[in-house]
C-alpha cells in the first residue's frame, strides 16, 4: 500500500488538520530544543575541563579552620615531603582579590615565570578594568599598601572557559595581594611519580593530618564529570518541566486521535482501508511530525549554545557574576542524543497509533455517530 | 508531495550546516590554548564557577 498516492494522501491528511498538529510539533520541538541545549552545555564544558587533569597534580592538600579554607604551611610540607613515594611537591598561591569598585572577585593564582610587576588577566577581568579605565596598570588595594602591576597580556578567549576571571602573578606578588607571609601557602601541589600509588599516599596524608582536605586527581576528574548534578536543585526543576510538557504533548496527541480523526478513521475503514493500512497512514504522519520536530529542535539548540553562546541559559551553568564571554567548544555527545530520540519519538507515536488502532477495530456504525 | 519534498530538504540542509561546522570548528587551537593555561595555573575551577556563593564566603583565617 506504502506508495506515492498513499503518501502524498498522508501529508494532505496533515496539511488538513495542521492546526491541531502545529501545537504537537512546537511542543515536541520545545522539548528536544531544551533537553539537548542542557546537554550541548554541559557536555561542553565537561570536555573543556576534562582536557585540563594533565596540568593537575596528583594530590592537592589544604589546610581548612573553621571549615573554611586557610594557609598551610612549610611545617606541613616539610613533614609531607617525607612520606616515601612523593617525588615533588610544591607550595602554590591562589585565592581570591575583591574589587570593591565593582563588587567582584577576581581569582589570583601565583606563577613562577610571570615578571614581578606585571599580571596576565581573562577577558572578563579586562573587560572590568577597562570600565573602570584600569587599561595599562591595576592597583592591589591590600591592608597596609598598594601594589600597582602593569597589565602584561590578556589570556586569549579560547581558553575563557577556565581563564575568564583569573589574574596570574608573580608567586611572590600573589602572596602580598592575598596577605600571605613567605612561609605560607594556599594549597600543596604533590607529584607522584606511579598513579597507583596516589590513594595510599593520600590516605597516609590523612592519617597524618586528619584536618587536611586532601584532594586527589580521581576525585576531582570525578567532581568535573558530577559538574551538573542531575538530581541538583534548578536541574532537576528543568527536567521535570520538560517531563511536564512532554505528558501535556502525548495527551494532546491522544486527544486529537480519540476526537476529530475518530470519524475520518471510520471513514478510511468504510472505503476499504484495511486497519494496517489506518495504523500506517497514522504512523506516516505522526513519523513526519516527530522527525521533523527532533531535527529542527535539535539544530536548533545547537546554533543557539555553540553559533550564538547560549543567552540566558549559560547563566545557569556558568554564574553571572562576571561577564562571560565563554564560547562553547562544539561537542555532540550521539549516544544521548540517540536516547533523546529513543525517549520521545516512540511514546510520541505509540501514543497515535495505539488509540487509532483501537478505533480501527471497533465498530465502524458506532465510530461514524 | 511538494510539502514533503521541501521539509525533507530543509532538514537535510539543516544537518548539513550543522554538520559543516562541527567538523570546520578548530579544535586544536582552542585545546592548545587551554592547555597552555591549564599548565600555568595548575589548580583548575570552572571560571565563574556554578557555586559561585561559596567562594565568595572564601576567607584566610587569620
Amino acid at each position: 500500500m506504502l506508495n506515492k498516492e498513499f503518501l502524498n494522501f498522508a501529508v494532505l491528511m496533515l496539511n488538513k488538520d495542521k492546526s491541531n498538529h502545529i501545537f504537537s510539533a512546537v511542543l515536541f520541538m520545545f522539548i528536544v530544543f531544551i533537553l539537548s541545549a542542557v546537554l550541548f552545555i554541559s557536555n561542553s564544558i565537561q570536555n573543556d575541563m576534562l582536557l585540563t587533569l594533565d596540568s593537575q597534580a596528583q594530590i592537592i592538600v589544604k589546610n581548612q579552620k573553621a571549615g573554611k579554607h586557610t594557609q598551610i604551611t612549610d611545617e606541613y610540607l616539610d613533614e609531607i615531603i617525607q612520606i616515601n613515594g612523593i617525588e615533588n611537591i610544591e607550595g602554590k598561591i591562589e585565592g581570591y582579590y575583591y574589587f570593591a569598585q565593582d563588587d567582584r572577585y577576581f581569582h589570583i593564582f601565583g606563577n613562577d615565570d610571570t615578571p614581578f610587576d606585571k599580571v596576565t588577566i581573562g577577558e572578563g577581568v579586562k573587560d572590568i578594568l577597562d570600565k573602570f579605565y584600569y587599561k595599562e596598570y591595576f592597583n592591589f588595594i591590600t591592608d597596609d599598601k598598594i601594589l600597582k602591576v602593569f597589565i602584561d597580556k590578556t589570556i586569549p578567549k579560547e581558553a575563557n572557559i577556565i581563564s575568564n576571571d583569573i589574574m596570574i602573578l608573580n608567586t611572590q606578588k600573589a602572596s602580598m595581594v592575598l596577605g600571605l607571609d613567605e612561609n605560607e601557602y594556599s594549597y600543596l601541589q604533590i607529584t607522584i611519580p606511579k598513579d597507583s600509588e596516589i590513594d595510599f599516599i593520600a590516605n597516609k596524608i590523612k592519617f597524618i593530618y586528619p584536618h587536611l582536605k586532601i584532594e586527589t586527581k580521581e576525585q576531582l576528574q570525578s567532581n568535573i564529570k558530577h559538574l551538573f548534578y542531575y538530581k541538583g536543585g534548578l536541574f532537576m526543576i528543568l527536567y521535570i518541566v520538560v517531563l511536564l510538557s512532554f505528558f501535556i504533548l502525548l495527551k494532546n496527541q491522544i486527544d486529537n486521535t480519540i476526537g476529530t480523526s475518530r470519524k475520518d478513521i471510520a471513514i478510511l475503514r468504510a472505503i476499504g482501508y484495511s486497519i494496517n493500512n489506518i495504523i500506517l497512514l497514522k504512523f506516516i504522519q505522526n513519523i513526519i511530525i516527530s522527525l521533523g520536530s527532533y531535527t529542527i529542535g535539535v539544530v536548533g539548540a545547537y546554533i543557539y549554545v555553540f553559533k550564538l553562546d547560549a543567552p540566558l541559559l549559560k547563566y545557569l551553568f556558568l554564574g553571572s557574576e562576571i561577564s562571560n564571554n565563554i564560547s562553547f567548544t562544539p561537542t555532540i555527545n550521539f549516544e544521548i542524543l540517540f536516547l533523546i530520540f529513543i525517549f520521545t519519538i516512540i511514546p510520541f507515536l505509540s501514543a497515535v497509533i495505539l488509540p487509532s488502532w483501537k478505533i480501527a477495530i471497533s465498530d465502524i456504525n458506532e465510530a461514524m455517530r | 508531495m511538494r510539502l514533503i519534498n521541501s521539509l525533507t530538504l530543509l532538514l537535510f540542509v539543516l544537518i548539513a550546516v550543522v554538520f559543516v561546522d562541527y567538523i570546520s570548528f578548530d579544535r586544536a587551537y582552542k585545546n592548545s590554548q587551554i592547555e597552555l593555561i591549564a599548565s600555568k595555573i595548575g589548580y583548575i575551577k570552572l571560571s565563574t564557577n556554578f557555586k559561585n556563593d561559596s567562594y565568595k564566603k572564601f576567607v584566610y583565617v587569620k
